[in-house]
């Protein structure tokens, strides 16, 4: 979107984006594991998948499965990037934070390294003993790099 | 009948506890165990039991597709197909089928399936299918948008097919400037299609919907009743009524002189059975989006081992038990499938040989007795149940060409 309106953010927060291919590696396939592997590699910390999903009932499941299938309906290839992107985020005016957790096995942080680079005005904050779902797994954290960078001058 | 010879071509020569010790054999399972010598081997020798089966009287012979998984050495059904237009004279060539979905150009399909029809003379019979889950991800196909692909396909294929070129097609999934193919088949008005499937209402009221014969893959005679159900109500809808000429049915049979040998090489169905079913994550089989909504929730259960498997994992002695599997001599052989043409009723009938690492001289005698002493008695009873194939039936190739339906002879005037 930022891409697309140059002008119309201020500021871009960016969170284990997928969205670009990463230099090193390859975006997590959900494709080819199960619906509790592919969670559950989201997060650092077994105990906070717990903390979030519980047992993961059915219910949650078939959410997940629904999810899936709309993730193929809209990202299936390339998949969970876009070719074009990289060449527009030069474009992108919004300073931006870049936040990414340090074992994020879903996207490669050499991704959230790549927007960096490709981004005028941007930074990396690395979040320790995290996965991919920064917002679920260590939410203080989140809120305390997003708020102080919006709050920035 | 129509009575056909069906193989998976197995790749059967292949470390099969390196399998074992990966824990799947299939979509991910490395081809660096794939030995091409012995694929050589095989395929030569798959190549040369066709040709024996046709020789022995088989009425066709039976191909299908699948990919990354050493159950099915066919990686492509028309290659095979065309090999066989050539050096077959008088076997009708099945496919079944062609994985639709799978193909980015249904254009460049059509025209293989025209040529494979015009060197065979007119001797294709070019089946279609969705292509099962697996398959999509081997392809790099959205499983997504399958369904859709598998229609769309089959439209533009089937406009091709009769309606002169050139044309544009601007599709949701397939998107041709000029539609102009210069290889059209001889057979009129256009090749017979026919669609395996076993799980599917969906495909089996489309089918119905089409005119076009189902044939069920070694699904259980009662499955197979409920699925004859379903496309002779589906049939009713659309104005005919379903006959022996709309159904199909495949079923693995394994012969030999003896019974207990013939029990000892059928348990070789098992190899694919364990393989293919028990050695292969369930969301490869079924990748989100692929199968009816109305599975999802008893899906996402077994996927997850919260459920068991929907389908059974019935037993070698089960499924001889329940006539899934018919292992024995001629004789045997022959009145356990006149019990079961009288149970299902087909017009077609393909019959599964040989599987897992049954030898080539044992492979060789189970084609010369099926075909030539099985096929003609079962030929002969289903003569006298009045089991018509599609040919002998004069059945129309589509709906849009029957002669039977009254609203349609309104619709003419």
């Amino acid at each position: 979107m930022a891409s697309q309106a140059p002008a119309a953010y201020a500021k871009l927060v960016l969170v284990g984006a997928m969205g670009i291919k990463p230099p090193v590696g390859d975006i997590a396939d959900q494709a080819i594991v199960s619906y509790l592997d592919y969670p559950r590699a989201g997060f650092h910390d077994q105990a906070a998948f717990a903390r979030v999903y519980g047992e993961a009932d059915t219910d949650q499941l078939e959410q997940w499965d629904i999810c899936r299938e709309m993730v193929f309906r809209t990202a299936w290839k390339p998949y969970m990037y876009s070719q074009t992107l990289p060449h527009l985020l030069g474009g992108v005016r919004s300073k931006a934070l870049v936040v990414w957790g340090d074992d994020d096995r879903h996207v490669p942080i050499s991704a959230g390294e790549a927007y960096v680079k490709a981004l005028r005005d941007a930074r990396l904050e690395t979040v320790a003993a995290c996965g991919h779902y920064v917002e679920m797994e260590k939410p203080d954290e989140l809120a305390r790099l997003v708020t102080s960078f919006v709050n920035a001058n | 009948m129509h009575l056909m010879y069906f193989t998976e071509q197995p790749m059967a020569a292949y470390d099969a506890q390196e399998g074992l010790k990966y824990g799947a054999t299939a979509l991910t399972f490395s081809n660096s165990h794939y030995n091409s010598i012995e694929g050589s081997r095989l395929y030569n020798e798959y190549l040369e039991e066709y040709i024996l089966a046709e020789e022995c009287g088989a009425d066709g012979i039976m191909l299908n597709e699948h990919h990354n998984a050493p159950f099915c050495m066919q990686a492509r059904t028309n290659m095979f197909g065309a090999i066989l237009a050539a050096v077959t004279n008088r076997v009708k060539i099945v496919f079944l089928g062609n994985p639709l979905p799978l193909s980015d150009n249904p254009v460049q399909l059509s025209e293989e399936l025209a040529m494979i029809d015009m060197i065979s003379k007119g001797r294709l019979v070019s089946g279609f299918v969705r292509g099962g889950g697996q398959e999509q991800l081997a392809n790099g196909v959205n499983p997504a948008y399958n369904r859709e692909r598998f229609i769309e396909a089959h439209d533009l294929i089937q406009k091709i097919w009769t309606e002169p070129g050139p044309f544009r097609w601007e599709g949701t999934h397939y998107q041709h400037r000029v539609v102009n193919p210069w290889a059209i088949p001889m057979q009129k008005p256009y090749p017979r299609v026919w669609i395996p499937g076993v799980l599917s209402k969906e495909t089996v009221i489309w089918t119905a919907q089409q005119r076009y014969p189902y044939i069920a893959l070694n699904t259980s005679p009662e499955a197979t009743k409920q699925i004859w159900d379903t496309y002779s109500k589906a049939a009713a809808d659309v104005g005919y009524t379903a006959g022996p000429e709309n159904f199909g049915y495949l079923i693995r049979v394994h012969v030999q002189d003896t019974e207990e040998k013939a029990l000892q090489n059928a348990r070789q169905f098992m190899w694919m059975q364990g393989e293919f079913t028990g050695l292969a994550h369930p969301v490869w089989a079924n990748p989100s989006g692929y199968f009816s909504p109305s599975g999802r929730r008893n899906f996402v259960q077994f996927a997850t081992g919260r459920a068991k498997n929907p389908r059974g994992q019935p037993t070698f002695e089960e499924q001889v038990k329940d006539t899934m599997i018919i292992a024995g001599t001629p004789a045997q052989v022959i009145e356990r499938l006149k019990w079961l043409i009288e149970q299902t009723r087909p017009g077609i009938m393909g019959i599964w040989g040989n599987d897992g690492t049954v030898s080539k001289e044992d492979r060789r005698r189970c084609i010369e007795l099926l075909c030539r002493e099985v096929m003609p008695a079962i030929r002969e009873h289903g003569a006298k149940l009045g089991l018509k194939d599609p040919w002998e039936a004069n059945a129309p190739v589509h709906l849009r060409y029957s002669t039977d339906i009254p609203v349609q002879r309104a619709a003419a005037e």
